[in-house]
Parts: structure tokens; C-alpha cells; sequence
């Protein structure tokens, strides 16, 4: 059936889940004000440290805590600058985004000549269930991480809009004067949210590095913390936003991988693309009239059929592209941001 | 005079803890420092020929750096300089690769002009979105960097590829195209491009406290209500501000392809120039003098890492830690100090500078 079937799905799961996890984890910590612009510092501090791990006593499990110590470090280095010495956060995290590209490829150089290459993780098939069409080989025979993932999505969710600390996390990134005053502790809550952002970046990184393809090049993430940081922003600081833009984002990211290798783009592709611009018309109910455009020169793309390829590099940048597209037409959302985010809290004693 | 005395010595400071980070990274990989800092001098300003490099190579830094502290200056923080350098780059090589028997001078201006054109065009993209659309500056720019790899990918492998072995890069770019180098120095390594250094360290000054272009940038950077108050349009000199940087850095795309070694346009031609003028600009507080010198010592640390690599096995990517220690290095000092003054004046206030966006979206 050409493009959409199910391997592409599972494609897309697997590009999903690394993002989606480290995006979970950046909305934490931005929804206690602290914005960490070298997410991709972190999750490369992540792929490192598992790897590394898995070098010297080749064992999963251990690898993944490695990954997520990676993680903590870098992370921990943010809350120190942004919470304790109170620099800007911008800056401090165009600080660790060079700082974990530069040590991880130094390190790799230095105690990793030889690339190692290792299997990655294992497909847990569920008896039964993932007998059934479609739903089964996509849902149950998945290897440990995608589960995993969806139950730090849940878990996320269950915190951060059902707890007391969920709901003092949000009022220390909108008023932490007021969450301040309340008893809430600002500083203990921005470390917290920030170490646990590190933790699960760290798990991301280590899954693209040993969990999905075995080994660790220098600066493999190619951009996902960057899009996870894009999905937080589409998604308007919500966890709901933050799921679709994940998925738009995987998708695409999918369907790029797929038509890299067919000669010419086919037809089924342009009928999706109308069908999404469609739903987000729909659900944005703005921008119709380039929305519009586009729809209607989508559709006579899927009538026409024109025999049309793109060179590979140019698929590769799609999901970067389409990140901005989805930036642009999601602009008034910037509104919810955390009044707070990205301003150190200082207390007057006053 | 003290401050001055203040802020030097913090330098030299931050310059101290960084070289004792370096001086341990090389005793965990069992390298001597001594030998280190023989092998990095005679590589870096050694001979007249290294020392060319050096100077030659501080020039995209520099005005990468100047890029940085326009923006900054008007409060915008964007970091799209690698897209914007690797955009420059591809369309001054575009100009350059159809220069061939064009008089010299023009095909220089045509180069350098292409360069600042690529750059302030890719650098308007995340102006347009931050103004229009309301998008994060920081985050747009990231997102473009990403793009313009891809494209430049593109471009060495598709419409601009000329090497005869079929290699992802350009043909060698015309002879008329390449800027003039010193004679004197052997091999011909210094090129006429480091005036710029001075000429365009002065010229900002010049911007900044001399001309209204230059007040209203600053204003636009500074207290939003009093810009508005003047009559100043923040949206427009953050415009300004984010396009000028661009060009900035596209003119450093042209200085690394038709003032460096290679004469071609390549993949990995940006070489982290992008981010490291970043931390060039930070580690000269945003001064355009200080940018000079700070300029010269990164320079002088890619081209003595690659000796290191060379001569003693260091990894190159030392310079890369370096480079990130050296930033977080100088946020510490300057906060240390912000809070030593504000410890001695304990009437005034620890101001924090509030993120300007909110403020403009309000």
C-alpha cells in the first residue's frame, strides 16, 4: 500500500518517542520558568554516557542509568546557572548546548577510539495482542522505551494537572512571588523540575544512541532536542499541544525517511498533506486564506499527480521546515507562556 | 579606571580558569601541558605563516561576534549565525563561481556583497517571525541552522557541485574572486581581510554612541516603555537589529570560503564558527574592541587544536569543551561581580533584566 503502512508507523513511533520524552521533561521545566535552550546539549550528554557505559560492562539496564546520569550532570549545570548564579537563561543554555556537543565528541575521541556497535533494545512481543492486524504489531511488539515513554506521558499528566506539586510547579512559573509567599519553595521547585527534565533527556539520549541503533556519533541527535523545544512552544505549554506537535513532527519525519527512498513522490502523499491542513484549519479556525491556498493547490497536486522528486537533503530538512510552519500559524499561543519563564527569581528580603 | 582595572582582571581571570580546565582535561588523556603549550604556540603564532592563519582565521569570528553584540544591543537574542554564515557562504560562492574574468575588485565587492545578501535574507526569515508571528527568536534561528545544513548538503551535491571526482563541493572558486593576502608572509597565509578588525570594531562604536540608528537600537534593548515613550518602534529596531547581525555573519560566510585555505565551497566549511562568535562576544562583554582580541584567541585555539591533534594525539574537539567552558566561565564572573557591587550598595536593588518579549507581546 505504498507509503503509510505499518512499518511506517512503527517508524514513526520510534522517531516519536525519544522527542516525545525529552519534550516532556522541557515542558516540566518550563512550566516552572526554567527554559533550557541546550535540550540537545543534554540528550547528546545522555547518547554519550549510555554509550560509554555500555563499553565497559555492556548491560542495558545500566546503560539507560548511565544515560540518564549523563543526563542529571548537564542538567544540574543549567540549574546552577539559571537558578543559583541567576544568569540568563538563554545564554546558559547556549552554553550547555556547546558544552555537551564539545565534551561528548572529546570524550567519544579520547576513551572511545574504536566505535563499538551494540544491539539495541529488545522487541517485547505480548502473546495474543500483537497477533491482531495493525493495532498489534504497532502497539504490542514494541521494545521497552516506547512503553516506557508512555508511561512518563501519563505519569506527566497525572502530575502535573492532579498534584499539589503540579499545581505549584505552574504557579512558580507564573508567579513565584505569590507561590513564594504561599510557602511554596521556588528554588527547590525550578531544581527539581530541572533534574527531572535532565533525567528524562538523559533517557531519550540513551535511547537513540544504544536503545534504537547500537551505537554513538558525533552529535547524532541532529536536531531532536531542538524540535522537542519547538513541540513545547507549538504546543502552547500544554501536554495535549505537546502530543500533536510531537506526532506532526514524527510523522513527518517518517514520511521524509520513506521518500528518500522512492524516485518520485507519490500521490497518496499530497492527498495526506490536504487532509492535515484540513484538520489544523479546523481546529485553528484562522489563517484561512492561506490555509485555503494551500489546500486547494494540495488537492490539485493529489488530482494531477505530477511526477515530482526531491533531492534527499531537502526531505531531510522537512521536519525542521514544518516545525517553523507550525510555529508561524500557532503564533498567538505564545500568550500562555509561563509569565515567568526564563526570569530568575529573586527574593527580596525586603 | 577602576572599573576598567575590575573588568580586566576578571578577564584575565576567566582566561586563568580556563587554561587550568584545559591544563587538566590534557592530564586525564596523559598528555603534558608543557608539551601542549609548546606544540600550540609554535602552532599558533610560531612562525609568520601560523601566525597569518591565526590573524586570517579571527576574522569570521570577529564579525560573527559583531553580529551577536547588535543584536544583543537591542535585546534580541537570536543564535541563527551557523545558517546565516553557511547561507552567506553558499551565496557568495553562487556570485563567486560566475566571476571567472570579472575584473578583481568587482568580484570581490560581488562575493562579499552576496555573502551579507544570503546572510541578512536567512536572518530575516527569523526576524519576520519573531515580528509578524510572534515566534521565539532563539528558537526560530535553531530551527533555520538545521535548514540551511540541509541545504547547503544540497547545493554540493546538486546545482553547484564542480569537482571532477565527484566529491559533495564546489569547483575552485576564479582566482579574480579570492582576496588579496600579504606577500610578504610565506605562503601567503595573512590575508587583507583583518583591517576589518579595527575598521569595523570603530565603525560600531561610532553606530552605537554616535548616530540615532544607534541610540534607538540600544533604547529598543533597554526599557521598552521609554523607547515607546521617544517615539521608538522596538518592533522595527529589533528588525533591524536581527537582519544587520545576519548580514554580519554572511559576510564571515564570504571571509571563511574566499579568505581561507580552501577555495571551494564544502559541507563543513561553517566549521562551528557560528557558535563560537557567540562565545567570543560573551567572553568580550559585548565589546566590539574586546571582540578583536577575543576574537584572536579563539582563533588561536582552532588553529593551535589542530597542531595539538597533529603533533600530540589531543583530540580536536578540545577546543569545542573549551570553547563551552569559557562561557559559562565568563556568565559566573560577571555575576560575581554584579553581586559583589550590588553587596557594596546594598540601597540599590539587584535588578534582573526582565525577558523583553513578554513585554512586547503585552
Amino acid at each position: 500500500m505504498g507509503v503509510f503502512d505499518i512499518a511506517f508507523l512503527v517508524s514513526a513511533l520510534t522517531i516519536a518517542a525519544p522527542i516525545l520524552m525529552a519534550a516532556t521533561g522541557e515542558l516540566i521545566s518550563q512550566r516552572a520558568g526554567v527554559m533550557n535552550v541546550g535540550l540537545e546539549g543534554v540528550l547528546l550528554a545522555g547518547a554519550f554516557a549510555g554509550y560509554l557505559t555500555m563499553t565497559r560492562v555492556e548491560n542495558q539496564a545500566l546503560g539507560f542509568l548511565g544515560g540518564i546520569a549523563g543526563g542529571l550532570l548537564l542538567a544540574a549545570l543549567m540549574g546552577l546557572l539559571a537558578i543559583e548564579v541567576k544568569v540568563d537563561q538563554i545564554v546558559a543554555g547556549i552554553a550547555i548546548g556547546v558544552l555537551g556537543l564539545g565534551l561528548t565528541t572529546f570524550l567519544d575521541q579520547h576513551f572511545v577510539p574504536e566505535p563499538q556497535t551494540f544491539k539495541p533494545l529488545p522487541r517485547i512481543e505480548i502473546p495474543l495482542l500483537s497477533d491482531i492486524p495493525v493495532a498489534g504489531p504497532l502497539l504490542f511488539d514494541q521494545d521497552l522505551f516506547i512503553w516506557a515513554t508512555l508511561a512518563v506521558v501519563g505519569l506527566a499528566a497525572l502530575v502535573m494537572y492532579r498534584t499539589t506539586w503540579g499545581i505549584n510547579l505552574a504557579a512558580t512559573g507564573e508567579t513565584p512571588v505569590a507561590a513564594d509567599a504561599a510557602g511554596v519553595s521556588v528554588r527547590g521547585l525550578r531544581w527539581s523540575a530541572v533534574l527531572v527534565s535532565g533525567a528524562l533527556a538523559g533517557a531519550a539520549g540513551a535511547y537513540i544512541s544504544i536503545g534504537d541503533v547500537g551505537v554513538f556519533r558525533e552529535d547524532m541527535t541532529g536536531g531532536r532536542g531542538y524540535l522537542a523545544i519547538a513541540a513545547v512552544l507549538f504546543g502552547a505549554w500544554r501536554l495535549r499541544g505537546l502530543l500533536a506537535a510531537v506526532a506532526i513532527f514524527a510523522v513527518t519525519d517518517a514520511v521524509q525517511l520513506r521518500l528518500q527512498s522512492m524516485p518520485a513522490v507519490p500521490g497518496e502523499i499530497w492527498t495526506a498533506a490536504a487532509i492535515a491542513v484540513l484538520a489544523g484549519l479546523i481546529v485553528m479556525r484562522r489563517g484561512l486564506v492561506v490555509g485555503g491556498a494551500v489546500l486547494i493547490a494540495l488537492v490539485a497536486l493529489a488530482v494531477v499527480h505530477p511526477v515530482v522528486s526531491l533531492p534527499a537533503s531537502l526531505w531531510l530538512a522537512m521536519p525542521y521546515v514544518l516545525a517553523l510552519v507550525a510555529l508561524a500559524a500557532g503564533g498567538a499561543s505564545r500568550h500562555r507562556a509561563p509569565s515567568a519563564l526564563t526570569l530568575p527569581y529573586v527574593r527580596s528580603e525586603a | 579606571m577602576k572599573a576598567f582595572a575590575v573588568r580586566v582582571l576578571t578577564q584575565l581571570a576567566v582566561a586563568a580558569a580556563t587554561l587550568l580546565f584545559a591544563a587538566l582535561l590534557l592530564l586525564a588523556i596523559g598528555v603534558s601541558p608543557g608539551d601542549a603549550a609548546t606544540a600550540f604556540w609554535n602552532g599558533t603564532f610560531g612562525s609568520p605563516t601560523n601566525a597569518g592563519t591565526t590573524l586570517t582565521q579571527a576574522v569570521p569570528l570577529f564579525l560573527v561576534a559583531l553580529g551577536w553584540i547588535v543584536a544583543d544591543k537591542a535585546g534580541r537574542m537570536h543564535v541563527g549565525f551557523p545558517g546565516q554564515v553557511v547561507i552567506g557562504g553558499c551565496a557568495a560562492a553562487a556570485v563567486g563561481l560566475q566571476c571567472d574574468g570579472v575584473p578583481r575588485v568587482l568580484a570581490i565587492v560581488a562575493c562579499a556583497l552576496a555573502g551579507i545578501a544570503g546572510g541578512a535574507l536567512w536572518a530575516g526569515i527569523v526576524a519576520w517571525l519573531w515580528a509578524s508571528r510572534g515566534v521565539l527568536e532563539i528558537i526560530s534561528s535553531l530551527l533555520l541552522n538545521l535548514v540551511a545544513l540541509q541545504v547547503l548538503a544540497w547545493l554540493v551535491r546538486g546545482p553547484l557541485q564542480g569537482s571532477l571526482d565527484q566529491q559533495p563541493q564546489s569547483a575552485n572558486f576564479p582566482a579574480s574572486t579570492l582576496w588579496p593576502a600579504v606577500e610578504s608572509v610565506p605562503g601567503r597565509t595573512l590575508s587583507y581581510d583583518v583591517i576589518l578588525l579595527p575598521l569595523l570594531a570603530a565603525a560600531l562604536i561610532w553606530l552605537f554612541a554616535r548616530t540615532v540608528f544607534g541610540f534607538e537600537l540600544r533604547a529598543a534593548g533597554g526599557n521598552l516603555d521609554a523607547a515607546r515613550w521617544n517615539g521608538i518602534n522596538p518592533v522595527r529596531m529589533g528588525v533591524s537589529a536581527i537582519v544587520i547581525s545576519g548580514g554580519l555573519a554572511g559576510l564571515a560566510g564570504a571571509a571563511l570560503l574566499f579568505a581561507g585555505s580552501a577555495p571551494w565551497l564544502s559541507e563543513g566549511f561553517e566549521a562551528g564558527i557560528g557558535f563560537n562568535g557567540i562565545a567570543v562576544a560573551l567572553l568580550a562583554r559585548n565589546s566590539p574592541i574586546g571582540a578583536i582580541v577575543t576574537a584572536i584567541v579563539f582563533a588561536s585555539l582552532n588553529v593551535g587544536g589542530t597542531s595539538l591533534q597533529a603533533l600530540l594525539d589531543v583530540p580536536s574537539s578540545l577546543t569545542s569543551v573549551l570553547q563551552g567552558a569559557v562561557i559559562v566561565l565568563v556568565l559566573v564572573a560577571a555575576m560575581l561581580l554584579r553581586r559583589r557591587r550590588a553587596a557594596r550598595r546594598p540601597a540599590a536593588p539587584v535588578t534582573t533584566t526582565p525577558s523583553t518579549e513578554k513585554e512586547l507581546v503585552a
